[in-house]
């Protein structure tokens, strides 16, 4: 069953000039973010966002939970539509779709004990009966974590704890709603190695145990691996590969792809001297003026006239394979 | 040690402990290297780890309450002692610093071309304006950057291009020794490949030694000809690139290489350390892995490990491999 389906979700944000300019000229510019995004996720499977800062991969996150309203385009949430949903109906919607931040310093109130921020999510949907209920349910989650013991970090604050276990902190205040689906931004893009992917199998391990189902933005393509049943890759506010973790590793089609696998350095000399590097020149361009056309054809190989005409369509190459490229169709 | 190779930089025993109310932090404690001519040293380890105040360490550019002990030579002479003075005579014209973030580290009200003016004129003095002017252009072209950038600031540049104009400004002078900290962390994977790409190029025609810190594995890998891994303040092993890859001994930098993500497809174990390093805060005597490691001994909880050098240019800090230990102790 697919349980989130967004079709060509726009987001445009307009850029703030000041006021006397805004006096003299008519032009509004706008950073578009997101251009056309369509996917889907099944129940139970995990889907990569994959992309560069600027691609869109976050806002696409933010406006899935509607903490964005998206400018333009539809998503719907295990067959209902929620794209005009008001804010107390989504607030009510939020128990089973969740998010976890990339910065769990950020994402937490200083002055506010541990167990009680994770409590928090309980209290705004009354789930327990009191509050030693909810304790119960709290400490519970804690161990779950690995936050052990669990009595123990409950009454900590979030300064006294590792960047490692805050992170922890945040996944158990995300699931103590029992959500069906947790949008992970970036979630352990600012740990540690070792501590990394540590997280990583938590996380893997609490998907199965809560039947979850993610959508995992991140710009790193090496830990998609684990987590991932499905990658989507960004550039520019646009999907420009889809497929399984698989075909986007072994068979990258989208030039764009290619640059993307290529650059990342391989933590193995004799497999990095392998590697052959197809970096693009340039960087990405201003997304307040994207190129016309594929938003890649300025940085790619292959460009062609027709290139620079319309952005290519997102096309099924073969089944769960889509690529954007004009050299595929 | 390594006959025959030139040693522009050698630390010996060096320390340095941030002062605190509750007593010292034990950032770096007891690091004994050498970087030779022309070559990269990669440092890498996890956040904590004290390669950053290492290299900051190196210029002398710490806080107030850092205190620096052990014996630090660059080119024959030991930094430990100088004086501020002396060392703004180093930093720049010797010595150089590639900085993470080089928002943070440009001047956002300076142009491009002061930075280059200031950089040049505070160790030539004798330079014109003009001919600092040149240089900058050549140096700026060397990376990429045209010289019409020049009146630009720093704020109009992409991240990328900053870290470009970071490396001319640190090579204008054509320093020994470039200490890069994180030069590409963060940076996009595409940009990050161009700038690693730019830095080894530039590297090989200036001539200089380099020590890289990064917490990235697959960039060392890319970079470094030696790699030195840093665990909680020590230098846990040191040893040529494919040595560290392909025959860790420590157990630190085996359980390292296991748990990073690699893109092998066959490959889908994923291993992790248990725990978290200590806290460097009045740490005392004893292996700092003690807690993590799966091949822990008694010896390790009392006595810090010798540094052992296994054979030249391998050196391992850890009681399993030195010779000196009884049968008691290890059990």
């Amino acid at each position: 069953m697919t349980l989130l389906k967004v079709e060509n979700l726009v987001k445009h944000f307009p850029v703030r000039i000041n006021f006397v300019k805004a006096l003299f000229t008519r032009e509004r510019k706008k950073v578009h973010a997101v251009n056309g995004v369509s996917f889907e996720i099944e129940e139970g499977q995990t889907l990569g966002l994959v992309g560069e800062s600027g691609s869109g991969k976050t806002t696409t996150g933010r406006l899935i939970l509607k903490l964005e309203e998206p400018t333009a385009g539809r998503i719907f949430f295990a067959g209902k539509e929620i794209t005009s949903l008001g804010a107390e109906e989504m607030r009510r919607l939020r128990r089973e779709m969740q998010i976890i931040f990339q910065d769990p310093l950020a994402s937490l109130n200083p002055y506010m004990r541990i167990g009680e921020a994770v409590r928090h999510p309980l209290v705004i949907h009354s789930i327990g009966e009191n509050k030693r209920r909810q304790r119960e349910m709290v400490i519970e989650m804690l161990e779950r974590v690995n936050l052990r013991p669990a009595e123990e970090f409950y009454n900590r604050f979030p300064r006294q704890i590792s960047g490692g276990q805050r992170q922890r902190v945040v996944i158990a205040r995300a699931l103590i709603t029992r959500p069906k689906f947790v949008v992970a931004d970036e979630a352990v893009a600012m740990l540690d190695v070792s501590v990394r992917s540590q997280l990583l199998k938590l996380m893997m391990d609490l998907k199965h145990e809560f039947n979850l189902t993610y959508l995992f933005i991140t710009h790193d393509l090496a830990t998609t691996k684990y987590i991932c049943d499905r990658i989507a890759v960004m550039y520019l506010g646009r999907i420009v590969e889809e497929g399984s973790f698989k075909d986007i590793y072994t068979d990258p089609k989208h030039p764009y792809t290619r640059a993307l696998i290529s650059a990342v350095p391989e933590p193995d000399p004799k497999a990095g001297e392998k590697k052959k590097k197809l970096i693009p020149a340039g960087e990405v361009p201003n997304p307040i003026d994207p190129p016309s056309g594929c938003p890649f054809h300025p940085r790619c190989p292959y460009a062609k006239e027709v290139c620079k005409t319309a952005p290519p369509k997102l096309k099924e190459l073969e089944s769960g394979r889509r690529v954007a490229c004009y050299l595929y169709s | 040690m390594s006959a025959g190779k030139d040693v522009v930089c050698r630390m010996e025993n060096f320390r340095v402990y941030y002062m605190t109310f509750d007593g010292p932090v034990k950032a770096v404690d007891g690091v004994s290297m050498e970087v030779y001519k022309e070559e990269t040293v990669g440092l890498v380890g996890e956040s904590g780890c004290g390669k950053s105040t290492l290299g900051s360490a190196l210029l002398k550019i710490l806080p107030r309450t850092a205190r620096m002990e052990g014996r630090v030579y660059l080119e024959g002479e030991d930094l430990i002692p100088k004086s501020e003075k002396e060392m703004q005579k180093l930093r720049g014209a010797k010595i150089s610093m590639i900085f993470q973030d080089p928002m943070t580290s440009l001047n956002p009200i300076m142009k491009v071309k002061d930075h280059f003016i200031e950089t040049i004129k505070t160790h030539k003095p004798e330079v014109s304006e003009d001919q600092a002017l040149e240089m900058a252009s050549k140096a700026l072209a060397e990376v990429g950057i045209s010289e019409s950038r020049l009146n630009d600031y720093p704020f109009q540049f992409s991240g990328g291009m900053r870290q470009r104009m970071m490396i001319a400004l640190s090579i204008v002078l054509r320093p020994t020794l470039v200490i890069a900290d994180e030069p590409t962390t963060s940076l996009d994977v595409i940009v990050q490949a161009q700038i690693l790409q730019l830095m080894k190029e530039i590297q090989s025609h200036i001539r200089s030694s380099m020590i890289l810190i990064t917490h990235d594995l697959g960039v060392v890998a890319e970079m470094a000809h030696r790699i030195g891994v840093m665990y909680a303040g020590h230098l846990v092993e040191l040893a040529p690139r494919d040595t560290i890859y392909y025959k860790p001994l420590h157990p630190y930098t085996q359980a390292l290489l296991e748990s990073v993500p690699n893109t092998d497809i066959n490959d889908m174990e994923l291993s992790y350390i248990d725990g978290y390093p200590p806290s460097l805060l009045n740490i005392g005597e004893g292996c700092r892995f003690v807690d993590r490691c799966p091949k822990t001994m008694k010896v390790c909880r009392d006595r810090t490990p010798p540094d052992v050098e296994i054979k030249e240019d391998h050196m391992v800090k850890c009681w399993l491999y030195a010779d000196n230990v009884g049968e008691v102790e290890r059990s």
